[in-house]
């Protein structure tokens, strides 16, 4: 089923900015989900995520400060709990480490992302995002000028909800 | 975020800054020589999965471990003043 989506701006940063896809059928982005969804009983890391994204928003998003997730044609991504205190795990991508457009995540308890139905939809969904946003680029639709997103941020992708 | 940001502890904040600025401090040291995370891992006898975890900035790392980074790359990465007044700085 096709679902209409725009990224949204979530915040500005001196080297990367964060967006996170917000469908609009929906009341919340993505990221807001996944906060609104472990910040009462993972207090403590999604503060650290948070803080960790503060971090990356002033320091920069080089691969290193993420574990590779998805597939190597793709650019998924997670930031996992900071300190390992936990196995709550953020899905995004990485997008020339300028931009980083924030999904959905969640406790990651089985060995691969893939056991795990939740966990697998957050990651398919934002590889659909990404094979979009690919052909925009490649077709000046949509490109990254500094840390913006610049160009038509509305289109839609095969997605359940 | 915001209303997040306001319940993190300036501990948490210093915990993970230090933890971000070791690890970003032994990528340098790494760059500096040459080393590639292979090399590395070897040279501490570790996984290059476990290099590329001190790496990322969000492990919780040992002094012991810290201590033995320091000796294997020749690079002093923690330093107390004497006078002990102020904090570890990586």
């Amino acid at each position: 089923m096709e679902r209409n989506l725009f990224l949204e701006l979530l915040e500005d940063g001196n080297k990367v900015s964060l967006y996170s896809p917000h469908f609009e059928d929906e009341e919340y982005s993505e990221f807001e989900k996944f906060l609104l969804a472990y910040k009462d009983n993972y207090p403590d890391d999604v503060r650290q995520l948070v803080y960790r994204l503060d971090i990356i928003k002033r320091d920069g998003a080089e691969d290193r400060h993420f574990r590779y997730e998805g597939t190597r044609r793709d650019r998924v991504m997670a930031l996992p709990s900071h300190l390992e205190t936990t196995s709550l795990r953020l899905y995004l991508l990485n997008i020339a480490a300028k931009v980083l457009i924030l999904g959905n995540g969640g406790l990651k308890t089985t060995a691969t992302y893939e056991e795990d139905s939740h966990l697998h939809k957050c990651v398919q969904t934002l590889q659909k995002i990404d094979i979009q946003l690919k052909q925009f680029e490649k077709q000046k639709v949509i490109t990254v000028t500094g840390t913006k997103l610049l160009g038509t941020l509305t289109f839609s992708i095969d997605d359940e909800p | 975020m915001d209303e997040i940001r306001e319940t993190i502890s300036p501990e948490m904040k210093m915990q993970m800054e230090l933890s971000v600025a070791i690890a970003n401090r032994i990528y340098e040291i790494l760059e500096e020589k040459g080393m590639s995370q292979k090399d590395f891992a070897r040279l501490m006898g570790k996984t290059e999965t476990e290099i590329s975890r001190w790496l990322s900035g969000t492990h919780n790392m040992t002094l012991a471990t810290l201590c033995k980074i320091s000796i294997a790359l020749g690079e002093n990465l923690l330093e107390v003043p004497i006078n002990h007044k102020e904090l570890v700085v990586a």
